[in-house]
């Protein structure tokens, strides 16, 4: 049976426009909650949005979250970039210089980015108690640069496997050594994709919850994701105040996949192994 | 080719040698911790052989929690990738992509943890998905969503697919327009309906959309923790318990890191036999 074009695109978007309601109603019902008297959650639906916006809930939760909040932005930043410089440098090398070495190299990386965390996570403790770090915001930049740099790597991998070798060879030519010839006419022309590995590392750290939990030894150093589960656990936090922290503690990662979508998804492809074309 | 002395290849690769290394001599360690005596506050890796595994086949949690994680896994590995192709199809083919790409994408960009917390209010008597089977006549069906045991895992796999489909329509979206449109284009002068492209042409033109996604679908669902911590810490009873959460109890509040790394070990070892064909085949895909 054929049906007309018209049809078809009426039953694409109807498909498309109440899947996008359903998936958003989270986001909303969070934001319209959150924005409610503790005394109105309980007695107005929940799908209803808030007769005068209130912003206390808000300003109690920033209080509650706000010192694990600056805890992640501590601990995001420096292993962020600790995981890009090493994946960068190590991703170049690795699509430039294909041998058995290389390849074998290649495939132990891979390896060690997709294996669950849970078989890296009680040696890590030990590694960072025995080294003496446990329990400071240095543990966590130490554990995430290792658990991500391997990643960091592929991801850039495969960004520089879609730059012509041409261009630095040229510049060889000229008499530039590989190390200078990567700074100076490789790293502009990648910038994209480093833009694309910085987003999904920084995102991958700022989510990650399994050994930010065994690490948040103590409140002081509690980092978001912890904070938020920890704000779930107490019974003396309402649903108003509980909506506004997990929206302040996934603020970060909305703003940059918003504002930067396309180098998001360009890293989740890249990140998937996918190769980029 | 280019010349690489010695000097140059430590730049580039010994940040990553080390990390490596670190890495793998930390898997070499979890394992023998999985066969010590390690069970208090104060470390003891006294070599005691198998009985930490002996023991912990013995445990009828280890059945509950291994059956929840299969059931994870197929219930989420499967309607996430075979959704996303679909939606892909039929994002493609609006020309509409961009609006609702990202609408997909935001749950896939924010963490578990806050997933799972947005989701436990969703699913709470009074939340939204009550509220709006009642305002639709089907009161029936309403129920405490995660504290029913008879529904409580199945509405934590829906969030998973809930996050996880952004993810896959990205990746059957780019494998769709990998497509040479000269084959649906043949296909539709031949008047094939737009079902039977669907099947007879995309499906088997993206396959490689679904090497890339299942595997890493399935081991997303191997490793799960996040929610269950947040959401109902393996409970009501063991009806939402996992490897992934049975190992973190077991090592950091029993404080049993002997057993903890033998729950580890086991998902490692089940994680390599997805890890190993999938690292060859982007192997094989990236240096042909």
């Amino acid at each position: 049976m054929m049906i007309s074009f018209k049809t078809k695109m009426i039953i694409a978007y109807t498909v498309l426009v109440l899947l996008t309601f359903f998936w958003m109603l989270p986001f909303y019902v969070a934001l319209v909650t959150s924005l409610k008297s503790h005394e109105e959650t309980y007695t107005t639906n929940v799908l209803q949005p808030p007769s005068a916006a209130n912003i206390i809930p808000w300003f109690i939760a920033w209080g509650r979250v706000s010192r694990a909040f600056i805890n992640s932005i501590l601990v995001s930043i420096p292993a962020t970039f600790l995981c890009v410089l090493t994946g960068t440098l190590a991703g170049y090398y690795l699509s430039r210089f294909v041998s058995k070495v290389n390849r074998l190299l290649f495939f132990l990386i891979a390896i060690a980015t997709f294996i669950p965390y849970q078989i890296l996570l009680i040696p890590m403790t030990m590694f960072l108690s025995t080294v003496g770090i446990m329990g400071t915001h240095l543990s966590f930049i130490v554990a995430y640069t290792i658990l991500l740099s391997p990643w960091a790597t592929l991801i850039s991998a495969a960004f520089f496997l879609a730059i012509p070798k041409e261009l630095e060879e040229a510049a060889q030519i000229d008499g530039a050594s590989p190390v200078q010839s990567f700074f100076k006419i490789v790293l502009p022309v990648a910038l994209p994709g480093i833009i694309s590995t910085t987003i999904i590392i920084f995102m991958s750290i700022w989510n990650e919850f399994l050994f930010a939990v065994t690490l948040s030894t103590s409140p002081i150093i509690r980092t978001i994701q912890p904070e938020v589960a920890n704000l779930r656990g107490t019974t003396t936090v309402a649903w108003n105040t509980l909506m506004a922290g997990s929206l302040i503690a996934i603020l970060p990662p909305l703003v940059i996949t918003l504002a930067l979508g396309k180098y998001f998804i360009r890293g989740l492809l890249a990140g998937a192994l996918k190769g980029v074309r | 080719m280019i010349a690489s002395s010695l000097k140059e290849k430590l730049i580039f690769l010994a940040p990553i040698l080390l990390i490596t290394v670190i890495l793998y001599i930390m898997i070499a360690t979890s394992i023998y911790v999985s066969m010590s005596d390690w069970r208090s506050y104060k470390i003891s890796l006294n070599f005691v052989g198998l009985r930490n595994y002996i023991e912990l086949f013995s445990n009828p949690r280890f059945y509950a929690a291994l059956r929840n994680n299969i059931i994870w896994i197929a219930l989420f590995m499967i309607p996430t990738s075979f959704l996303g192709l679909v939606l892909a199809y039929i994002m493609v083919s609006t020309g509409k992509e961009l609006i609702f790409r990202t609408v997909f994408l935001l749950p896939t960009a924010i963490s578990m943890t806050v997933a799972g917390t947005l989701w436990v209010w969703m699913y709470a008597s009074e939340g939204a998905v009550n509220t709006l089977l009642k305002a639709f006549n089907l009161s029936f069906l309403t129920k405490p969503w995660i504290s029913d045991p008879s529904t409580a895992l199945y509405a934590l796999i829906f969030v998973t697919i809930w996050q996880y489909l952004g993810f896959a329509v990205i990746i059957f979206e780019a494998a769709i327009k990998g497509i040479d449109p000269s084959l649906i284009e043949a296909a539709q002068i031949d008047g094939a309906s737009s079902l039977r492209i669907f099947w007879d042409i995309v499906v088997p033109q993206v396959r490689h959309g679904f090497l890339v996604a299942v595997p890493l679908l399935a081991l997303s669902a191997l490793k799960i923790f996040d929610i269950v911590y947040v959401a109902t810490r393996g409970g009501p009873g063991l009806a939402t318990d996992v490897l992934g959460y049975f190992m973190w109890e077991t090592a950091f509040w029993g404080r049993f890191m002997a057993d903890g790394a033998a729950i580890a070990t086991i998902i490692f070892a089940i994680s390599l036999g997805i890890v190993i064909p999938y690292a060859l085949i982007a192997l094989r895909r990236w240096f042909r």
